[in-house]
């Protein structure tokens, strides 16, 4: 072989081993639209001095928590109150009114607001206060066990 | 007196009901936005419930219209108990009740376990929107 030729191959194998390929490796992923909701604790209900209500609010009762855990801003919460206990002793479900409020705190921040009405709630964890209160119009709980149900709903 | 002593007494029995409130079901569920077009009398949606907890769960889907109002509908399975961190697939279907279009909510709601009691109900739902093509 002539020595320029030697020369001129030598050159394109150096300069092919230093030209060395890079490609980009791409990784997708989808987070689907959703609304998590944990329930931390329930809460307790104390009795008034009258024993004509019973609240979370009173002496020795504590509201219920939640978290909920939101993907975008398209979601709303509400904490509804049940129309009755779902276990109580006798005449402990007549001329009872119940209501519910919630607050929040974290991502969303809203307080006391009335359990039916909707809050707009913001991506991120949202840490959820629920209250509930019912009246009895007719006279004293009977003592007894309670046992009532709020229903938060993410939507 | 004996006032005191009814108050002690409901305080103390709420305050045991209570505390076994920790047991309450929470849950995701995807997807939580749709539109079907469907070309016969009734639309599909497939949704998936899934258990966030590290413990097992029981929930149900419930298929209910604008107002909340229930909506005829088969749900299967409409009961399920879902593991710690599983997701299972649930099929809805529910007919357009003469209408061409029909919005729903299909909610994956917690059941509390028997014997256990529960102050907080969660309950996810989406929404819905089938066209009759």
């Amino acid at each position: 072989m002539k020595k320029p030729l030697l020369i001129a191959a030598m050159l394109t194998a150096s300069a092919g081993a230093a030209s060395a390929a890079s490609e980009t490796m791409t990784f997708t992923g989808t987070v689907s639209a959703t609304c998590q909701i944990t329930i931390d604790s329930g809460g307790v209900l104390g009795a008034s001095a009258d024993l004509m209500t019973l609240s979370t609010t009173e002496a020795g009762g504590s509201a219920g928590t939640a978290t909920i855990q939101a993907s975008d801003s398209s979601f709303q919460v509400t904490a509804v109150a049940p129309a009755s206990f779902t276990s109580a002793p006798a005449g402990g479900n007549t001329g009872v009114t119940f209501a519910a409020l919630y607050s929040a705190s974290g991502a969303t921040t809203a307080t006391e607001v009335d359990g039916s009405v909707p809050t707009a709630l913001e991506a991120g964890l949202t840490n959820l206060s629920v209250d509930l209160e019912a009246t009895k119009s007719d006279g004293a709980f009977p003592a007894g066990e309670y046992s009532a149900d709020v229903t938060i709903t993410c939507e | 007196m004996r006032a005191g002593l009814l108050v002690r007494l409901v305080t103390a029995a709420m305050s045991a009901v209570c505390a076994l409130a920790g047991d309450a079901g929470a849950q995701s569920m995807t997807p939580m936005r749709g539109e079907i077009t469907s070309f016969t009398d009734s639309f599909a949606v497939r949704v998936f419930p899934r258990n966030p907890y590290r413990h097992r769960i029981r929930v149900a889907v419930r298929v209910y219209d604008e107002k909340f109002r229930p909506v005829e509908a088969r749900v299967w399975p409409s009961d399920i108990t879902l593991g710690a961190g599983e997701s299972r697939p649930v099929t809805v279907v529910v007919g357009f009740g003469g209408a061409r279009e029909r919005r729903v909510r299909i909610c994956t709601e917690s059941i509390p376990f028997p014997n256990k009691q529960t102050r907080i109900r969660a309950q996810v739902c989406g929404r819905f929107l089938a066209r009759r093509f």
